[in-house]
């Protein structure tokens, strides 16, 4: 299933703690592909290192064993070419939403003009033009990820990588911004790595599920998601999303050698 | 979509400010009502009237002992928060220095500081220095462990992101750390604000010619009462300016931060 010369490629990486003098294997072995412009899901229980697994493709951690590789060369370091968003917003409470945005550009000592312009296309692309000048608090959770998404995408990243940017959203503010996502996903085109704890978000968003199994945190499955694009909140209710969730819920629930599975938490 | 919250309007304000002013009111006819119906000698316990009255009268007498008060108390308090945020830096940054120097702060933080004040006059003698040392050395602690926490109270996340932005520490500390850490700090200088004005009394009531503090060791000498009650009064009129001040520093500085404010009642 790895796609052989892929985007980002994920070589068998695993990645093991030690506490309290024992070694915990949070990650074993992984290995997948995501090609260029393709949007990759990974899904799995709370615990089974997929958080720790895009810090790895990040550049943010570095694995036990294993390498990463994005277009043939090996991550030894915060990549270039990359947005990050996190499960929080991670915005900076005392800079308003348009210096929020501007901040990946002032690390890398931009010119203020273009990038400023810049940043208000983005905000306008992410539906928040007139809340330039506001100050995060001022917005609600969805809002502030969209000012999350925004500083993501300034520097025109090659990839998004998303560690459950949603999941702290209430059901309805989700679907909507799932819906977002995809909207300027397809019209910025960037190879995406999102990862969820939701099937159903997962199938929705992305061309490929990456289904891992926790304890240690294993690829369990790859599963191609060929519902039509633009998908809109019909797909939802189609007999193929359906069924692609509860396949995905099997491989999560059942896994093969059973008496490894040990409950969600 | 949440706007921010409007100003209050007078309505509010008068609401607001109503019930604590009342509650100001009240203590003030009781303290009136007691002198009047106990009749006590003035030394225990003078009217009201009879403090504004030594107030007024001590009139030319009051610049040099308020100044005196006033500049010990801020020069105390400026040098505890240029070493009390210069230590914290460095301790948040160096791990070694952190593990040497942290038990001895919290060491010393369960000291009783005011306690060394009798020392200090005999280290420093009578003079400004001394008052100085005792308020500096009250304020000092407030101020560096509110930093260091701080500097090290981040969201995970937020330094993943600095990372990923591969920029410098110092880039980070200027935009990320520091500007993270200011609400912490501000409420280290609250603290640290009112603790040196105490210093500063203290260090006074053991050894000094001059001053607020001597002036109430003085008065209560002199069974002058009145007197000590209304150097007493523009002493706290002095904490509070201070402290005011702080404030609209802190707003001024943070006009992005929202501190938690309300009653005591609030915090249940």
């Amino acid at each position: 299933m790895r796609a052989v010369g892929a985007f980002i490629d994920v070589e068998g990486v695993s990645k093991t703690y030690t506490a309290r003098g024992k070694a915990l294997e949070a990650l074993e072995d992984i290995r997948f592909g995501v090609g260029q412009g393709e949007f990759v899901a990974i899904v799995g229980a709370s615990g089974c290192g997929k958080s720790t697994l895009l810090k790895i493709v990040a550049g943010l951690l570095p694995p036990s064993r294993g390498a990463v590789r994005v277009e043939g060369r090996p991550v030894e370091g915060p990549l270039d070419g990359v947005g990050i968003v996190f499960q929080s917003p991670t915005l900076l409470r005392w800079r308003t939403v348009l210096g929020n945005v501007m901040l990946p550009g002032e690390a890398r000592g931009m010119v203020a003009g273009p990038m400023r312009q810049t940043a208000v296309d983005l905000l306008k692309l992410v539906g928040l033009e007139g809340f330039e000048d506001r100050y995060p608090r001022e917005l609600s959770g969805g809002m502030q990820q969209r000012v999350a998404l925004s500083r993501a995408l300034l520097l025109d990243p090659q990839m998004l990588l998303m560690d459950e940017p949603f999941g702290a959203l209430d059901a309805m503010t989700r679907e909507e911004m799932n819906l977002e996502l995809l909207r300027i996903w397809e019209e910025r085109r960037k190879t995406a790595v999102f990862i969820t704890h939701s099937i159903a978000e997962a199938v929705f968003l992305a061309d490929r599920v990456v289904v891992m199994t926790p304890r240690p945190g294993r690829v369990r499955d790859q599963v191609p998601i060929g519902l039509p694009r633009p998908r809109t909140l019909a797909t939802r209710d189609t007999p193929q999303f359906t069924a692609h969730i509860r396949h995905i819920r099997e491989q999560i629930l059942s896994p093969a050698g059973t008496d490894r599975w040990a409950g969600g938490a | 979509m949440e706007a921010g919250a409007a100003g209050p309007t007078p309505g509010d304000r008068l609401r607001r400010l109503g019930p604590p002013l009342l509650m100001f009111l009240m203590v003030a006819v009781a303290w009136e009502a007691v002198v009047r119906i106990v009749h006590p000698p003035a030394f225990l316990l003078p009217s009201l009237g009879a403090v504004a009255r030594r107030l007024v009268s001590f009139g030319p007498q009051w610049p040099r002992h308020i100044w005196a008060t006033v500049e010990a108390t801020l020069a105390g308090f400026l040098v505890a928060v240029v070493f009390g945020v210069g230590l914290a830096i460095p301790i948040v940054f160096s791990p070694a220095l952190s593990r040497a120097v942290t038990p001895l702060l919290v060491t010393v933080q369960i000291v009783p500081k005011i306690a060394f004040a009798p020392f200090f006059l005999v280290w420093f003698g009578l003079g400004i220095t001394s008052k100085v040392m005792v308020a500096f050395l009250v304020a000092f602690f407030p101020v560096v462990v509110n930093t260091a926490i701080g500097l090290v109270q981040i969201e995970p996340d937020l330094l993943d992101l600095a990372r990923s932005l591969k920029t410098s520490r110092v880039w980070v500390f200027r935009k990320i750390r520091f500007p993270n850490a200011m609400p912490y700090i501000f409420g280290g200088l609250r603290v640290a604000s009112t603790l040196a004005v105490i210093g500063a009394i203290i260090a006074e009531f053991v050894g000094s010619d001059v001053g607020l503090g001597y002036l109430i060791v003085i008065a209560n000498n002199q069974l002058d009462t009145a007197l000590g009650l209304a150097a007493i009064a523009l002493l706290s009129a002095f904490g509070l300016l201070l402290y005011g001040g702080i404030v609209l520093l802190e707003r001024l500085a943070m006009p992005w931060h929202v501190r938690e404010s309300g009653g005591l009642g609030a915090a249940a």
